[in-house]
């Protein structure tokens, strides 16, 4: 099976938002600034409740912030 | 660093203190008289309750600065707390696993093993249980950070 990568616009969705800062995007979503900068690096994989939030506070699809690429 | 990466610090540097407290009670009072020495097994309790007690409460202490309402907790700590208790089952099952068959060996020939050993495979199971999920916390931090 080949390996999946899922990779994120946050930082370009962050910035077109009135570079919204990590601290700021943590607090609407409910999470540390931590694991935003974790996300936003790919180190983490958010779970589809975070990510629901994320494009949520964006507003915009779940696929304009993540992409599943094989 | 998060709240869960200073526990972690926290964790390893009780489970180290604890290690070379009881290391250097053990040395200086010498182990073949713990069997006798109840001064040296009060000593050893106390470092064992002592040690664990500060953990605990430190644990309990929840450092948010005055003002600020940010998540302190969330997702990924948990996921990282989740994987370094299967990393902290697994140390401690191994250790347990090394004492068994390294006592076994030594005292087969004389077909009973000295009870200080029991006091002892106590001992370190507490210390490799603090210390391994510290390590499994710290290094979790560094792969999803």
């Amino acid at each position: 099976m080949p390996k999946a990568e899922i990779s994120n616009r946050i930082r370009r969705l962050r910035f077109d938002r009135g570079e919204m800062t990590q601290q700021e995007l943590a607090d609407r979503v409910g999470c540390t600034r931590q694991t935003i900068i974790a996300v936003e690096a790919g180190k983490y994989v958010p779970s589809l409740s975070l990510a629901f939030q994320i494009a949520r506070v964006f507003g915009v699809p779940l696929e304009e912030v993540f992409q599943y690429e094989e | 660093m998060t709240p869960l990466q200073k526990r972690a610090w926290l964790g390893l540097g009780v489970g180290v203190g604890m290690s070379l407290a009881i290391l250097a009670v053990f040395i200086a009072r010498g182990v073949t008289s713990f069997d006798d020495d109840l001064v040296l097994r009060a000593i050893a309790y106390v470092l064992c309750v002592g040690g664990l007690l500060v953990y605990g409460i430190t644990l309990r202490i929840k450092r948010r600065k005055p003002g600020r309402s940010e998540v302190l907790i969330d997702e990924r700590d948990k996921e990282i707390v989740r994987k370094a208790t299967m990393a902290q089952l697994w140390a401690v099952l191994l250790s347990l696993f090394i004492w068994a068959i390294a006592l076994t060996e030594v005292y087969w020939g004389q077909k009973s093993i000295p009870i200080v050993f029991v006091y002892l495979i106590a001992i370190s199971g507490l210390i490799v249980s603090i210390l391994a999920q510290a390590i499994g916390i710290l290094i979790g931090y560094r792969r999803m950070l």
